[in-house]
């Protein structure tokens, strides 16, 4: 099962954003995809759950297969069930005037009963540790707060993969720590999780495989360990792990060290 | 704005729709006659000070209603074409253009505290759903989401009217009345910006192919308001307008 994709072009107009994409994720794998700006990273993930080619129009080729299901089959609404999307901002995420009933809404849509709607709420409430926050009113929260409270909103839709589309960008240290921690449990748990990030020193610690992309493909795809070494990196514009260049700097002095079980978790 | 405040009150509990029927009916279209609108307007003010709703809560409303009454009241009581008593001589105030423009007063006044009720004691969830039942349901999703909108897009506007001044906008001048493009444009991007981002979010989570949504019930109490507000609207029309 998993995600597979064969041969997936995608352009909003003439010029060609993905270019022939091929990739597979396997169930409960943690994938970091880092690129550039404008490298397509989330177009890349609209075209995961079907947003790409139902709801945004342009030249689509290519299949995307979500957990057994072609996206050019399924309507986003039976997509969801398989897989979530968080996207960046968590402003125009949030409509609900309070916690509970953003959480709710997914819920609502699946035609789920009343009390099992309930159960889950609270259940994912638990799981983020923000119990504290059910009858809040969301327009009153934090960054961080907003951030959690999207993720809980399609977690407790129960989807078998998670994409989100840089969770931390408005975060500070304490806060994508949480969200790593967050996502490394429900990764254990058997969840699959796809993370699109700039924080490099992040995805080195958690990450089990880096999807580099750059101008609409994947350059690069193999361990944190192997891609954050690889020389290419700098020239896409991606930043190496501090941890990376320091092996470097003492490689080159003639000292031969491994960073690698430093900074992985 | 009139947005929703948690309380515990007997319409707190009402079926949307059983308010939603109270708002209509309070709505007093039928008639100009002054003693008939003012007894419905003293119901809704009861009704809305029962709900311990304070006049706190409208206060950003009332302010424009106020000016906008005097302005009513002054304007039919010069130009009312069915005026016969004139109150001053050699004025053309009369006294049946001032009593309109007070009853229309009194009817705007009505559906302000109305609508107060409606909305201060219903949640949105709730508003939604009863909308629902006359609207489509996508556009009654987007009129409610609206509403949550409106306290971002004031602290929007805010930032970028800072952000403006401090690259030298100024507000006083000659150029007083072309302050407002640079904010307006950046506002509008941003917020066609968070429709679409919007639309996805709810897209991705399933929304348009609702099968079971909220568990409608009228109570005891609910028949009880609309019976109620039944009785006194026919009450008051045949005591005033028969």
């Amino acid at each position: 099962m998993g995600i597979k994709i064969r041969n997936l072009n995608f352009a909003y107009s003439e010029t060609p954003i993905l270019r022939n994409i091929n990739l597979d994720v396997n169930d409960g794998e943690f994938v970091g995809i880092v690129g550039p700006t404008g490298s397509g990273k989330t177009t890349f993930a609209l075209c995961l759950n079907g947003i790409i080619p139902h709801l945004i129009k342009g030249k689509f080729s290519g299949d995307v297969e979500v957990s057994g299901k072609n996206t050019k089959s399924f309507e986003v609404f039976d997509l969801a069930k398989s897989i979530g999307l968080i996207f960046q901002d968590p402003d125009s995420q949030i409509f609900s005037i309070t916690v509970e009933d953003e959480i709710a809404f997914g819920l609502e849509n699946m035609g789920l009963e009343k009390n099992e709607i309930k159960r889950r709420v609270d259940g994912v409430l638990n799981a983020l540790k923000i119990k504290d926050l059910k009858e809040k009113e969301t327009f009153a929260l934090s960054q961080g707060q907003k951030q959690k409270v999207c993720m809980a909103s399609v977690l407790a839709m129960d989807p078998e993969i998670l994409v989100l589309d840089e969770p931390t960008s408005q975060l500070d240290f304490r806060g994508t720590k949480e969200v790593y921690r967050i996502l490394k449990d429900m990764n254990k748990k058997g969840k699959t999780i796809i993370v699109i990030e700039h924080k490099v020193e992040w995805l080195l610690k958690y990450a089990d495989r880096i999807l580099v992309l750059d101008r609409g493909n994947f350059v690069l795809n193999g361990k944190p360990s192997e891609v954050f070494r690889n020389p290419k990196l700098e020239k896409i514009g991606i930043e190496i792990p501090k941890a990376f260049r320091i092996e470097k700097f003492l490689k080159k002095s003639g000292i031969k060290v491994d960073f690698e079980k430093l900074v992985r978790v | 704005m009139l947005r929703y405040k948690d309380g515990r009150s007997l319409f707190h509990k009402l079926d949307s729709r059983t308010k939603f029927f109270f708002f209509f009916s309070t709505l007093s279209l039928f008639s100009t006659n002054i003693l008939y609108l003012s007894s419905i307007f003293v119901f809704t003010l009861f009704v809305f000070l029962a709900n311990r709703l304070s006049f706190q809560d409208i206060k950003g409303f009332s302010k424009f209603f106020i000016i906008f009454s005097i302005l009513l009241v002054i304007f039919q009581g010069f130009f009312y074409p069915f005026g016969k008593t004139h109150l001053l001589s050699g004025f053309p105030i009369t006294f049946e253009g001032i009593a309109f423009g007070f009853a229309i007063s009194l009817r705007l006044f009505t559906i302000l505290f109305s609508l107060a009720i409606l909305m201060l004691t219903t949640k949105q969830k709730h508003l939604l759903e009863s909308l629902g039942n006359f609207l489509p349901k996508d556009l009654a999703f987007s009129l409610t989401t609206a509403f949550r909108f409106i306290p971002i897009f004031e602290e929007e506007t805010k930032t970028i009217i800072i952000s403006q001044e401090s690259r030298g906008l100024k507000k006083r001048g000659p150029r007083r009345l072309t302050f407002y493009f640079p904010v307006i444009v950046p506002l509008f991007t941003k917020a066609l910006e968070r429709a679409k981002n919007l639309a996805m979010s709810v897209e991705t989570r399933g929304f348009g192919k609702a099968k079971t949504r909220y568990n409608l019930k009228m109570k005891t109490n609910d028949w009880i308001i609309v019976l109620g507000t039944l009785i006194f609207g026919v009450l008051c029309f045949w005591l005033f307008i028969i």
